[in-house]
């Protein structure tokens, strides 16, 4: 039964067939896919490029056989299975390092599908990648990577300077 | 090349005037060997008499941006370079002959042995460094504090614990404070943006900005991994927008990092009970001040102490020994213990649990309070289990980064009527040092 082919559809309208098994690494089209039974009917993802959606099957077949993550409703809880998640292992780094070019723009774009699609391991995959990418980096540097605007007066720059200090704890 | 006459001196005052001769021939060499000034634009303008403090400069940056000297792999990188393109240019003005530069090599080589804990090398080297010039240490300072970009260079290095700084336990300096700096983070300013209802302005119109267009929750996700990673990213966060300052002092994120901390031992409901009775309901200041036993980075340790070598004829030599002993905790209730001669910088790297050196013990560990209690094991002594219990404190650098001894015992596993107690006096309280490799949680 795992093995029947569910069509997924993409922005553009271009289908794309996959294995029920591996759709079903989002909990969004598992859901959707228990719903709706046994059923020829495309699945349509109005909010998933082709592009992005093909790069999202490409990591749900290599993560075919992980253990479907627990469905956690309170997430703020910690539990076991996430407690080496902070480590990013190497074939996702690579997946996700994608082409340089476009790096940002895909990384947001996987992000995004992740998001939508309730695939909770490459939704943390996607943060951390850039919470990596944050770490180290300057004030100036991070609005840079961020298109983000210094909105501060120099008074509430200095004022929240000195509310920091038990940051700097060492 | 000297006069080959001089080089059998027979008398007193010949030996003298040998050794001037070969000091100056020495110090000029030195400095010529240094980067031309032209290279730098900072140094266009100096006059002469700045040029070999310029060019000892250029070494202290060096020798001062490892501490680690004794790694060749750190240190070998990137520092090569500009020495061997300006030995072929000649010196653009004339050098004084003053031993300046092999004394402040001398001391900088000293600054960074005292600081990775190899006193006697440390003491050559001052003793070295004063004998050459008197006022070095003045001399020194000046420079020290003339380096602005010192900080920057260090920031911009990618070896992860490059950074690595230890700091011991110096007396008065680590007496435990009344009033950590700031008690009370977050204030009227976070309150203001945060009644303003703030978000973030994108820069550059059309250009996408990751943030602003994710949705909220991820971004607090982002922010947390952050976090979690290093603590001290978020005085650069919340200096970044108004709304990234209210991001980072956002209760959700702090209860997620107190929940991951402290939730383990004492469960999520004797947190939230805990967070009201003593924190006033708020998770930062439940992170801040619960006692916790940190782990991003090592409790070190250093003892030195002083051994009567055997005396021969005239001379009755001592030996200053330095060791130390590195704390290292895991989330899950793991520990370890090394005592070694191993240098922070080197031990740093190979700290694990599966250290398998000389000296090394691991084992367990339970927090109550402010009171830490472990329980060791020696894998060369497999008969016996050392115990120990320690006490937490903060000191005015930091918050929980001092361990300080209570009792220290060995025990037997086959005889429960064995108990070995041993002596505290020569034991020395640990003290916090970050490691960049290592996680906040």
């Amino acid at each position: 039964m795992s093995d029947t082919l569910v069509t997924l559809t993409s922005q553009e309208g271009k289908p794309e067939q996959v294995p029920r098994r591996i759709a079903e690494r989002s909990t969004l089209l598992k859901n959707m896919l228990e719903d709706v039974g046994e059923s020829n009917q495309p699945i349509p993802l109005p909010n998933v490029s082709h592009k992005i959606l093909k790069r999202v099957l490409e990591y749900c077949i290599h993560h075919k056989d992980d253990p479907q993550p627990p469905s956690d409703d309170d997430k703020d809880s910690f539990d076991s299975s996430r407690k080496r998640s902070d480590d990013i292992d190497e074939w996702d780094q690579k997946f996700i390092k994608g082409k340089e070019e476009e790096h940002n723009e895909e990384l947001f774009q996987i992000i995004l599908a992740a998001n939508y699609l309730d695939i909770k391991p490459l939704l943390d995959l996607g943060c951390k990648t850039v919470a990596n990418m944050i770490k180290g980096k300057s004030p100036e540097q991070i609005r840079e990577m961020f298109n983000i605007e210094n909105d501060f007066t120099p008074e509430e720059e200095d004022q929240i300077r000195r509310e920091n200090e038990w940051a700097a704890d060492a | 090349m000297l006069d080959p006459t001089l080089t059998v001196p027979a008398t007193e005052e010949e030996l003298d005037e040998f050794r001037k001769a070969w000091k100056a021939e020495v110090s000029t060499k030195k400095v010529v060997s240094k980067p031309a000034p032209a290279d730098k634009p900072r140094s266009a303008a100096s006059s002469a008499s700045h040029a070999p403090i310029l060019a000892a400069l250029e070494n202290l940056k060096i020798s001062d941006a490892t501490p680690s000297t004794r790694e060749p792999a750190a240190s070998s990188s990137s520092k090569d370079a500009h020495p061997t393109v300006s030995a072929i240019v000649a010196p653009a003005f004339s050098i004084r002959t003053e031993p300046l530069e092999p004394a402040m090599q001398a001391y900088i080589q000293a600054v960074s042995d005292e600081r990775v804990g190899n006193l006697s090398a440390a003491i050559r080297g001052y003793r070295e460094a004063t004998r050459l010039d008197r006022d070095i240490d003045i001399k020194f300072r000046n420079w020290h504090r003339s380096l602005p970009s010192e900080r920057k260079e260090r920031e911009e290095r990618h070896d992860p614990n490059a950074e690595f700084y230890t700091y011991y336990h110096l007396g008065q300096n680590d007496e435990h404070v009344t009033a950590l700096p700031a008690d009370q983070p977050v204030s009227e300013v976070i309150e203001r943006f945060k009644g303003e209802n703030v978000s973030f302005v994108r820069d550059k119109e059309g250009k996408r900005s990751l943030v602003l267009d994710l949705p909220y929750e991820i971004v607090t996700q982002i922010l947390r991994w952050v976090i979690l990673r290093d603590q001290g990213a978020v005085a650069r966060l919340s200096l970044v927008s108004k709304k990234s300052a209210v991001m980072c002092y956002e209760q959700s994120i702090w209860r997620f990092m107190c929940e991951r901390m402290h939730g383990p031992t004492k469960g999520l409901r004797g947190l939230t009970e805990e967070l009201n009775l003593s924190y006033g309901n708020d998770w930062l200041k439940m992170w801040l001040d619960k006692p916790r036993l940190r782990r991003d980075g090592l409790y070190i340790s250093r003892v030195n102490y002083i051994r009567q070598g055997q005396a021969e004829s005239f001379y009755a030599p001592v030996h200053l020994v330095t060791y130390f002993r590195f704390f290292r905790f895991w989330g899950d209730g793991r520990c370890a213990m090394w005592t070694t001669t191993t240098e922070p910088s080197i031990a740093v790297k190979q700290m694990s649990m599966e250290t398998r050196q000389k000296g090394w013990m691991g084992g367990g560990y339970v927090l109550t309070g402010k009171t830490v209690h472990v329980e060791l094991k020696d894998p060369d002594r497999p008969r016996h289990v050392f115990k120990c219990t320690l006490t937490l404190s903060s000191t005015k650098r930091g918050r929980h980064n001092k361990l300080a001894w209570v009792e220290y015992w060995v025990e037997k596993v086959n005889d429960p009527n064995f108990k070995s107690d041993i002596p505290l006096t020569s034991l020395k309280p640990f003290i916090f040092s970050r490691v960049k490799s290592y996680r906040v949680i």
